[in-house]
């Protein structure tokens, strides 16, 4: 079912809607927000809160013409505020944090390779400017003109971004 | 070196992957939101037809989003008062009722008419902002601003994080600024009771005598007191450099509270009146004091999608020019914009030639 017509159905409060959507999206809403945060705990926060703010707002403002870049761009915002309010703790390997608040076995959780967190932790490495553009064009699946849009940049500045946080990778990884 | 292709193939395949206790967390906590989601729900962001677009595409403030904020701060401030004994309102009086008061909700009208270089009103028809305005003295002040077509933006002043907020809903942007010691204070006390105290206690002003607002015998009182009506410090002053200011209020006799507040204002041209000359004319009216405020009113609703922006985005070059010249700002920024512009009319001279009949 194309976007359009889910966002429909969650405007009139169609909770299989919702379950569409973020069956759809949710991998690539968190690996957007794990390459800015590095951290799967405030990782699954940040796509917990878009989502649950998703649900909860008026049906107008819902995006509708371009959910996947709506949703992008609200995991991002997040991540990014995260980022500036310095809530976060500092990055620690995954077989060091403290796994004492949870009930749920590790598997159940957010799932994230060894090799993948050694990269998420480079990116985390990146101003956040690059690493939103470098995570939102590769794993997002934007082009550098919806980037653009989303973010309200031009589409220069959005590859500048871009090439400089593949530079500064090319140096980390 | 990896090449950049390498790179991008090898960030392409991080991921990561939701387990079942994080599909549980989230859809049920979304699906929970959607169950008590209300359409109509108050304070929730809707669009409309624009105080943004009102402030960039109106001659009065079309260089800065923050002028709207601004505007409201400045007229917010223009509070005519005066001291002691006066006709049948005693001074001592009001100022003691107003002490007790820890909210008020009040609505105002904002109405601006852009002026030529003599003075003479452009336009018949003035820009119109109605607003909400609530006070609380351990909060802050919240403008909620709107007009005859529906909500246009949300404004407010946090006395905890001592932060100015703005939202505006049609272009999903938001501007959040740190106020800092005086600026904050000064402001934020003279928008609430308290602080209006301070204003009835200093200044000159002349009596009006009595009269009637809104079916209330009244008492007014006016001032043109520049220090009482718009007592911001200078760098800000020169942002909207409001003229030829009166102002008056008109206290109920029976209350010995106020219950309307009114001023007329000319500007010159200032950022914040867009490079405009401005008449300005604001009023207040239907004071709820100590009225309860709605849960939640000093929560700002930023949806997630809104972006941040800097008011140097809505500033004209040749201003920019001005603050480079002072240092403000750096040249890059314009000579970075000079360089597209040229590089556009470079492209656009070479289709034009291209399209020009051969000789």
């Amino acid at each position: 079912m194309k976007d359009k017509r889910l966002v429909d159905r969650l405007s009139r409060a169609d909770p299989d809607a919702l379950c569409q959507i973020y069956h759809r999206y949710r991998d690539d809403l968190l690996t957007v927000a794990m390459a800015l945060l590095a951290d799967p705990d405030a990782a699954e926060d940040c796509v917990h809160d878009v989502f649950v703010h998703f649900a909860g707002v008026p049906a107008d403002m819902r995006a509708n013409r371009n959910l996947r870049g709506y949703l992008m761009r609200c995991v991002a915002n997040r991540a990014k505020n995260l980022i500036t309010r310095q809530q976060l703790q500092p990055v620690h390997p995954l077989d060091e944090r403290d796994d004492a608040g949870r009930q749920d076995r590790p598997e159940d959780r957010l799932i994230v390779s060894e090799e993948s967190m050694r990269i998420f932790e480079a990116m985390a490495k990146l101003p956040a400017e690059q690493c939103e553009v470098v995570s939102l064009h590769i794993h997002g699946q934007m082009k550098f003109r919806e980037i653009a849009k989303q973010l309200d940049v031009s589409i220069n500045t959005i590859q500048s971004r871009y090439r400089y946080g593949l530079k500064k990778l090319r140096t980390l990884l | 070196m990896k090449s950049s292709r390498q790179i991008e193939k090898i960030v392409g395949g991080a991921r990561a992957r939701a387990g079942r206790a994080t599909d549980e967390r989230i859809l049920t906590d979304a699906g929970d939101a959607l169950a008590n989601s209300s359409h109509n729900r108050p304070g929730a962001a809707k669009p409309g037809p624009t105080l943004w677009r009102l402030i960039m595409e109106s001659k009065v403030t079309r260089y800065s989003a923050a002028a709207v904020a601004t505007l409201a701060v400045v007229l917010v401030l223009l509070n005519p008062f005066g001291t002691s004994k006066n006709g049948g309102i005693v001074w001592a009086e009001v100022v003691d009722n107003v002490r007790q008061m820890h909210t008020v909700i009040v609505e105002e009208e904002y109405l601006f008419w852009t002026m030529d270089e003599d003075g003479n009103i452009l336009k018949a028809d003035p820009d119109k902002l109605d607003v909400i305005k609530y006070v609380s003295e351990e909060h802050g002040v919240f403008f909620d601003v709107f007009n005859e077509d529906g909500p246009l933006a949300q404004v407010y002043f946090l006395k905890e994080t001592k932060q100015f907020i703005a939202v505006g809903h049609t272009l999903k942007k938001y501007l959040k600024i740190p106020m800092v010691g005086d600026i904050f204070d000064r402001i934020a006390t003279t928008v609430t009771p308290r602080g209006l105290v301070e204003y009835f206690t200093s200044g000159h002003y002349t009596e009006l005598g009595s009269a009637k607002f809104n079916n209330m015998d009244v008492e007014g009182f006016e001032t043109a007191d520049p220090n009482v009506l718009f007592p911001l410090p200078e760098p800000l002053r020169s942002l909207f450099p409001a003229t030829d200011i009166i102002g008056r209020i008109w206290i109920d006799v029976e209350t010995s509270l106020p219950v309307g507040v009114a001023a007329e204002f000319n500007t010159d041209r200032g950022l914040f009146t867009g490079l405009n000359k401005l008449h300005g004319e604001w009023k207040s009216y239907g004071f709820q004091w100590n009225a309860e405020l709605p849960e939640g009113v000093f929560e700002p609703n930023i949806p997630d999608d809104y972006i941040g922006f800097d008011v140097a985005d809505f500033i004209p070059t040749k201003v920019k020019a001005g603050l480079v010249g002072m240092g403000m700002i750096p040249a890059g920024l314009i000579l970075w914009r000079r360089r597209r512009r040229k590089g556009r009319r470079l492209v656009s001279s070479k289709i034009n030639k291209n399209l020009s009949p051969p000789d």
